[in-house]
């Protein structure tokens, strides 16, 4: 895990996929450093899943850098899938609608198998 | 548990805030709001609309803004003001398209508490979100 003071991620490496792990809690002053993270992560690993399961606050900058990264993904052809939202993180991509677009039922079940 | 907050307001939190700030000040709000009383979603929907409207502030409001968090005998309530331009448009009341990154901000702060009061003034924006308490 790469470590801030308030969140940590991992990059690991596939033959045809990666899996971003991200962990802690997510917000304004962690948007751009992801932000940045996803702009170099994407077109070498372009079929990217990222796992959530440890992040425990995720406010609406986080999920407007995730929308951006899955459109830029769409658009060069790959794909930007969320995994394992958990708590009052699912929650609130549950309320604003953003949950079956990032985290699909029928992937989320394909990453767990996988 | 009432009698001890009485009826008059009880201030729990006053800061002033920039962006290296907001993190830390949510971590306070969350202790104030869950000493006040608020647990579970209720708790944690109130601390992300506070996160909202100070992210708001910082990113529309001109850098930085001043959080009051206080209480009465039965609601909580978090005012926080900046000195941006602020806005005449009331929250919307659908999300935006899910595909739409962006402007997802004051709407998820009223639809988390369920009351957000926006006050533009000549001097900025006041956004008021309120929840109940519940009476023991």
């Amino acid at each position: 895990m790469n470590t801030g003071d308030l969140w940590q991620w991992h990059l690991s490496t596939h033959p045809h996929h990666a899996i971003l792990t991200l962990a802690g809690e997510l917000d304004l002053t962690t948007s751009t450093h992801l932000e940045d993270l996803l702009a170099t992560t994407l077109p070498s690993h372009p079929i990217l899943t990222i796992d959530i399961a440890q992040v425990t606050f995720l406010d609406s900058t986080i999920i407007s850098t995730l929308i951006t990264a899955w459109r830029n993904a769409h658009t060069t052809g790959g794909n930007l899938t969320l995994q394992h939202p958990t708590g009052h993180v699912r929650r609130v991509l549950t309320i604003t609608g953003v949950l079956d677009l990032l985290a699909p039922p029928d992937s989320a079940t394909t990453t767990q198998a996988g | 548990m009432s009698s001890a907050y009485g009826d008059d307001p009880t201030i729990l939190l006053s800061a002033t805030f920039t962006a290296a700030r907001i993190s830390p000040l949510r971590h306070a709000v969350t202790a104030a709001a869950a000493a006040a009383g608020l647990t579970g979603d209720q708790l944690d929907d109130f601390v992300l609309a506070v996160n909202e409207l100070t992210t708001n502030a910082i990113r529309h409001g001109g850098g930085q803004g001043h959080l009051l968090l206080h209480h009465d005998t039965d609601h909580l309530t978090c005012q926080v003001s900046d000195h941006g331009p602020g806005t005449n448009t009331p929250p919307p009341a659908h999300p935006p398209n899910p595909t739409h990154p962006g402007h997802r901000g004051l709407w998820l702060a009223h639809r988390l508490t369920g009351g957000l009061v926006l006050n533009t003034t000549a001097t900025g924006l006041t956004a008021t979100i309120t929840t109940h308490l519940r009476t023991q």
